[in-house]
C-alpha cells in the first residue's frame, strides 16, 4: 500500500494505491490523524491505483470521511475501479461518495 | 493425476520473504476440466494476500476454461470471489484464533462443471453466521461488514463448526449475483 498527499489550492489530494486491507489499513491511521490536524476544507481521495480493498480498508476511509465532514470539510472520492468498485457498490458507498 | 504447483512458489516467496515452514499449496485434477487447489497457511494476516492470489489464479483458470467462456464469466466473478475469501480470512485471523495459539487456515478451492466451491477451514473458535448482526449501511459502519460482503458475493453460504470449522462458499457460473442479491 502506498499513500501520498498533495496540496492543490484549498484541497488536499490523497492517493492510496496497492492493497488496502486488514494488514495495511492500520498503517494509515497516523497519516489520517495528521491530515485531520490540518483541518482540510476539501479532501480528494484518488483511488485509481487501488487494486484491492476489504472491509477494514473501507472502515478506514469511512472513518476519515466522517471526521472530515464533521469538521465542515468536503470529501470526494475519484478513480474507483475494479474490485474496490464492487465493494463500494455492495456497501452502497458509491451513492455516499457519488461515484459515477 | 497430481501436479505439484510450481507456479505458486514465486507467490509464496514474494509474500513471505523466504520459505515458510507451515505452508503448502497443491493442485489436483478431479476429471477433465475440474480441479481442486489446496492451500494451507498459518492463520495470520501476513498470509492473507497469498490466499487471495490463489483464488485469483483459480478464477483465471475458470474464466479461461470452456465452462467459463460458455458462462461468460466476467472480471466481476473474480472480484466477488476474492472479496469473499479475503473477508473469510480476516474472520479467522482476527476472531477465530483470538486468545488462542494461532493455528492454520486451509483453503480448498474447487472448480466443478457449474460452480466454484471454496471451503475455508480453521481450528479456532466457532461462530454461527446467522447470529452475526447485519450492518446498517445507512449509518456508514466502520466495522462488522465482513460477513455481509461474503453473503452478498456468494450464491450459497454454509458453516459447520467442528475441528476444523468449515465455511463453504459457492459461486455458480452463469448466475449474476448482483441481479439476485437480497440485501437491498
Amino acid at each position: 500500500m502506498m499513500f501520498s498527499k498533495t496540496v492543490e489550492g484549498d484541497a488536499i489530494r490523497i492517493e492510496i494505491s496497492g492493497q488496502l486491507d486488514s494488514m495495511t489499513a492500520p498503517e494509515l491511521r497516523p497519516s489520517f490523524e495528521a491530515l485531520l490536524q490540518e483541518n482540510p476544507k476539501r479532501i480528494v481521495l484518488d483511488l485509481s491505483g487501488l487494486r484491492l480493498i476489504d472491509s477494514s480498508g473501507v472502515g478506514a476511509i469511512v472513518s476519515l470521511f466522517k471526521q472530515v465532514r464533521a469538521a465542515g470539510g468536503a470529501f470526494e472520492v475519484v478513480g474507483v475501479q475494479g474490485q474496490p468498485r464492487s465493494i463500494f457498490q455492495v456497501l452502497r458507498l458509491d451513492r455516499v461518495f457519488n461515484i459515477a | 493425476m497430481y501436479h505439484s504447483l510450481q507456479w505458486a512458489l514465486p507467490i509464496v516467496f514474494s509474500s513471505t520473504g523466504g520459505k515458510p515452514s507451515r505452508l503448502w499449496v497443491e493442485r489436483h485434477w478431479l476429471r477433465t476440466g475440474e480441479f481442486v487447489i489446496l492451500l494451507r497457511v498459518p492463520g495470520t494476516l501476513e498470509y492473507r494476500e497469498l490466499a487471495t492470489r490463489v483464488v485469483t489464479t483459480a478464477c483465471k483458470l475458470i474464466r479461461e476454461s470452456e465452462q467459463g467462456k460458455t458462462s461468460g464469466l466476467s472480471e466481476e466473478f473474480t472480484y466477488e470471489a476474492v472479496s469473499a475469501v479475503g473477508e473469510a480470512f480476516n474472520n479467522v485471523a482476527l476472531h477465530g484464533y483470538e486468545n488462542l495459539p494461532t493455528g492454520d487456515i486451509i483453503f480448498e478451492v474447487s472448480m466443478f462443471e457449474d460452480r466454484l466451491v471454496i471451503d475455508v477451514k480453521d481450528f479456532g473458535h466457532a461462530f454461527h453466521p446467522d447470529n452475526a448482526p447485519e450492518p446498517d449501511l445507512g449509518e456508514l459502519p466502520e466495522s462488522g461488514m465482513g460477513l455481509f460482503i461474503i453473503r452478498a458475493f456468494v450464491d450459497e453460504l454454509t458453516y459447520e463448526p467442528g475441528s476444523p470449522n468449515c465455511l463453504r462458499m459457492v459461486k455458480r457460473f452463469g448466475v449474476r449475483k448482483n441481479e439476485t442479491r437480497k440485501v437491498e
